[in-house]
């Protein structure tokens, strides 16, 4: 990175590390430092710890300390059907709720960036349910999906018979997926606006003087220039679902018959209710292991299609 | 030099930080206790302690019940000393005993057998040593609706346990109240929740769930856990009781009248309330069993242990022995909780106060005392009864929703034979 | 905007998107109405009216402020305050920390970059709940328990936030760094006065994702704290509800006082969101 131009200051910065710049390498450690820190400290080394836990022994009693149990937990968890079931769960479950997920909020984001009235009120009522504690969303919605509840009784009055929701195995993972849009869709419109505000004017003014009708706009203009957002939301969306379990937990434990036992409500089970850590270890890492391959994927995809 | 000054007011900011906060350390004089009750609840015997042991104090912590268990098996299984005492759900003192979560209190309290009631003390027990002192005790009656019941032309059950309904009679009962208008027929306070349901297969002989010298062995596909829950899956296909309402939102339904039997706790605050408002009239029963086969009712509830790893115990020890093993503190304890008295005196003395109630129909308090002596079952007491109850529950839970009986329970038999299987070999390398 | 730039034309049109976005937004906002109308109600009323449809489905029967009143001679202050302000040192300390490191990592060259954002993106994929546990023990030996420090430590570095500025700090043209080297800038004032002004959207995105991700904090708190008025107040509300009796007003009037919060930042927010310079050519 030579300059034709070199002012002493300059003269002086330029010494090397192999093809690095000695002072840009030294500013990285600075600027990097407290993040990298964090990361390592707060993320990477508890993951070691647990990592190592999934090794030991699952059950801890007095008199019998936790030993080495070598592939113990990851043989037992691969051999078990329900894990399996918990598996092809997890995996329905993120396959449809991303993409629905995600092309809703970026049709609301779209929608709620036209020039309508009180869109900002629109906005903000699409971000409350986001902003509902966590712990409080699957009360309201328990109660609305009870078979007694607010929904059949809608249901009811537009002639649709009461339907089972949470308590059939059919409808109960549906209903979680229900939920969970509710919460999410408002969250992720938000950044997908973000990227829609980015759209400079002038290109969709030149789109539209060229003849292209709103359809090709949106398709040949806007999703282009929406890549990085959507890939963002994909992935980040991926990841949050993939880690999914406190509805689950409030309103179905699992069922009705292991049709809403995701991989992490059992590892939650696990490694809180029933107190076998070894066990909850061994599940996060093929847990991640999984969703690692899934992202992965997704960003081969995603930059296939960009330089596509 | 900017960056510095930034540095340097990263880690006082730090610093400040790190010193900031409440901080609670076990031992000493404080107490500090974690238990599933509301604060307010509490105040009377934390007061009444505090004012007989001059400079205790009694700090507490409530989580709701399901936290409850998991923050204290993942803070015991860290060794935390942030706490000193705890409640712990009698079910579960084998599996804290063994786990080394619970402070030995075998020879530092005194007689305790003398002063509470007997399936407390058990309770409150493993492998012959007493790791926690009894607070509370339960039991089940069945509740009815005066009105309903009368629309129905029924005559009501009596709280004779001598003439006690046998489920398939609540069961008609139940399905007539509904013909002459009754919104639902029968409903378990504790829906789908093994402590509520334990009686049924008990009833016929089926046993508790669980054999074997160390209760770790599943025993739940025998033919009377299916006939008794073939029963209980009925009550709901037909129509006596609605699926997928959350157990807390239950008292609500019989307390609007909606409801013509229900069984729960004796002595219902929410039911009470309702009677004294003159929102719904309602009388109590003994709880049923099934024809031909025994009486049988769930009990047990808290006892209070302590946290092992806390080095001075003393203090928690005292604590739990006001509560515990004298009147006064175990009247005060459980003043303003729906639950029963464990130490013996207290226990008459709720009976007696029970029995002076406008509210209670006459005769509970004596059922209440025969019941605990003769009908009480014990949960298994095994240490494996968590990864149990968290397995018949959701077995439960598929039944309650028309899930096959027997295969729902064939499947939880073999899910629990895996899960128990290390408790199993743990304990055969304990020797 | 995206829809400002070209004709819609018909006011028709318009008119229909705004009944599409309005009916939209009232079914998302249904349910947030219920609690709060529940909250409005006693408690024995909160259950009663769900079916058949009524009005007083949604609105209450009885209109009553017992709740909220419940609330004020409680812990609830205390809670909303703790959480008020964990999330701001989290947002305050996070941004620089991750906006200081994903200009490192768009902007500074240095052996091993690309194996450091890998490891960056990986760690925020490490679901926080699977590492709660060892994490707790390793605070609590340190003595953090029920401290600030412990309530927000973790939550500074957040490999998504990073993420996100980094996206945008890439998009920043490297002329103005050159210009800027040129001159003789250092790092610091490269960073501090070119790149961190041109991105307030991103800056706002992240501090956004920082303030949710501790708002929010459920598992965290509830294993580092024990001291109940050091608990944050999305805990506390859960312990609102006892044993024994169910009674969810006062749980949905604090419910009611917690979501407020974040739903009033971001409606401060929303202005914000547009750029502030010129867009032209700033996107590759």
């Amino acid at each position: 990175m030579t300059d034709a131009k070199t002012t002493p200051r300059q003269q002086r910065t330029t010494r090397r590390l192999g093809s690095f710049d000695r002072g840009e390498v030294l500013a990285a450690l600075l600027f990097l430092g407290p993040a990298l820190a964090a990361l390592v400290m707060f993320r990477i080394v508890p993951a070691v710890s647990a990592l190592v836990t999934s090794f030991k022994s699952s059950v801890v009693l007095v008199g019998v300390s936790s030993s080495f149990a070598g592939l113990d937990n990851y043989k037992t968890l691969l051999t078990s059907p329900e894990f399996w079931g918990s598996v092809k769960t997890t995996l329905l479950f993120v396959g449809i709720v991303v993409p629905v997920q995600t092309a809703a909020a970026l049709a609301l984001a779209v929608l709620l960036t036209q020039k309508i009235p009180l869109a900002r009120v629109w906005r903000l009522f699409l971000f409350l349910p986001f902003s509902v504690p966590l712990g409080i969303s699957p009360l309201i919605w328990g109660a609305a999906l009870r078979p007694d509840g607010i929904v059949n009784a809608v249901l009811g009055a537009v002639g649709i018979g009461a339907q089972p929701f949470l308590t059939s195995p059919t409808q109960a993972l549906p209903s979680i997926m229900l939920v969970v849009s509710w919460i999410g869709v408002g969250y992720w419109m938000v950044f997908l606006i973000a990227g829609l505000q980015d759209i400079p004017n002038t290109y969709l003014e030149a789109a539209a003087i060229d003849g292209a009708n709103w359809w090709r706009r949106f398709f040949h203009v806007v999703l282009p220039l929406m890549r990085r957002p959507l890939a963002f939301v994909l992935v980040a969306n991926t990841v949050a679902n993939f880690i999914l379990f406190a509805p689950v937990q409030a309103l179905t434990g699992g069922g009705p018959r292991q049709s809403t036992n995701l991989i992490m409500f059992d590892t939650y089970q696990n490694a809180f209710i029933v107190g076998d850590r070894a066990a909850a270890s061994a599940q996060v890492v093929i847990l991640l292991i999984i969703m690692l391959s899934v992202v992965v994927l997704q960003f081969r995809l995603l930059s296939t299609e960009e330089s596509g | 030099m900017r960056a510095a000054g930034f540095g340097l007011s990263l880690s006082a900011a730090g610093a400040f930080l790190a010193g900031c906060g409440g901080g609670q350390e076990g031992g000493g004089d404080g107490i500090t206790f974690i238990a599933a009750e509301e604060p307010a609840n509490f105040r009377p015997v934390i007061r009444g302690f505090e004012a007989a042991n001059r400079g205790m104090t009694v700090s507490y912590n409530n989580y709701p019940f399901d936290q409850l268990n998991s923050v204290l098996q993942s803070r015991l299984q860290s060794e935390d000393t942030s706490f000193t005492c705890y409640a712990v759900d009698q079910p579960r003192v084998p599996a804290f005993a063994a786990r080394g979560y619970l402070a030995d209190l075998s020879d530092r309290v005194g007689d305790v057998e003398g002063q509470v009631l007997r399936t407390s003390y058990e309770a409150s027990s493993y492998d012959g040593k007493l790791y926690s002192l009894p607070i509370w005790t339960s039991e089940q009656v069945l509740y009815y609706n005066t009105a309903l019941l009368e629309k129905a032309g029924i005559e009501p059950p009596s709280t004779n346990p001598e003439s006690r309904w046998t489920w398939e009679e609540t069961f008609s009962a139940a399905k007539e109240a509904q013909g002459a208008g009754a919104k639902w027929g029968l409903v378990f306070s504790q829906v789908n929740r093994y402590y509520q349901l334990q009686p049924l297969p008990e009833s016929l002989g089926g046993g508790p769930g669980l054999r074997g010298p160390d209760l770790l062995e599943p025993d739940i596909t025998n033919d009377a856990w299916v006939e008794a829950f073939e029963w209980y899956r009925k009550t709901f296909s037909e129509g006596l009781s609605p699926r997928g309402i959350p157990p807390e939102q239950n008292a609500a339904l019989f307390a609007a009248g909606d409801v013509a039997f229900y069984v729960g706790i004796p002595s219902d605050p929410t039911f009470e309330e309702a009677k004294k408002n003159g929102q719904i009239d309602w009388g109590v029963g003994a709880h049923p069993y099934f024809e031909g086969g025994e009486a049988v009712t769930p009990t047990d509830s808290w006892s209070w242990g302590i946290n092992p790893f806390v080095e001075d115990q003393e203090a928690a020890l005292a604590w739990l022995k006001y509560v515990a093993l004298t009147k006064k503190g175990a009247l005060q304890g459980a003043q303003l909780v729906p639950v029963m008295p464990a130490h013996s005196e207290a226990f008459r003395e709720y009976l007696d106060q029970l029995q002076t109630q406008s509210t209670e129909p006459d005769g509970v308090a004596d059922l209440l005392d025969h019941e605990l002596e003769n009908t009480a079952v014990h949960r298994p007491r095994s240490i494996g009864y968590v990864q149990f109850e968290e397995i018949l529950n959701t077995a439960f839970d598929d039944i309650s929703t028309g899930a096959d009986v027997a295969k729902t329970l064939q499947r939880a038999s073999g899910e629990l034979r895996r899960d128990l299987e290390p408790l199993r070999s743990a304990l055969e390398q304990q020797g | 905007m995206v829809g400002s730039g070209y004709k819609t034309g018909t006011l028709l049109f318009r008119g229909l998107l705004t009944v599409v976005a309005a009916a939209v937004a009232l079914l998302f906002f249904l349910p947030f109405f219920w609690m709060v109308s529940s909250a409005l109600r006693p408690g024995e009323e909160i259950f009663a009216f769900l079916s058949p449809l009524s009005p007083y489905s949604l609105i209450p029967k009885t209109l009553t402020l017992d709740n909220f009143a419940q609330l004020f001679g409680g812990r609830l202050g205390r809670n909303v305050f703790n959480s008020v302000l964990t999330t701001t040192l989290t947002v305050t300390l996070g941004l620089v920390i991750c906006s200081t490191a994903a200009f490192a990592l768009s902007v500074l060259r240095f052996p091993f970059r690309s194996a450091v954002f890998a490891a960056v993106v990986v760690s925020f994929m490490i679901p926080f709940d699977a590492i709660a546990i060892p994490l707790a023990d390793t605070f609590r030996a340190l003595g953090l328990q029920n401290t600030y420090a412990g309530l927000v430590l973790p939550a500074v570095g957040d490999g998504l936030a990073i993420f996100v500025l980094r996206q945008f700090f890439m998009g920043i043209p490297q002329e103005m760094k050159e210009a800027a080297r040129v001159d003789g800038a250092g790092w610091w004032t490269i960073f501090w006065r070119i790149y961190a002004p041109l991105s307030k959207p991103a800056l706002i995105g992240a501090g956004l994702l920082l303030f949710l991700g501790q708002w929010q904090a459920y598992l965290w708190p509830l294993l580092i704290v024990t001291d109940p008025s050091m608990q944050v107040a999305p805990v506390a509300l859960a312990q609102f509800v006892g044993q024994y009796e169910f009674n969810f007003g006062p749980m949905f009037a604090g419910a009611t006082i917690v979501s407020v919060i974040p739903a009033v930042i971001l409606l401060s927010l929303q202005p914000y969101f547009v750029r502030s310079v010129s867009s032209q050519g700033l996107k590759e």
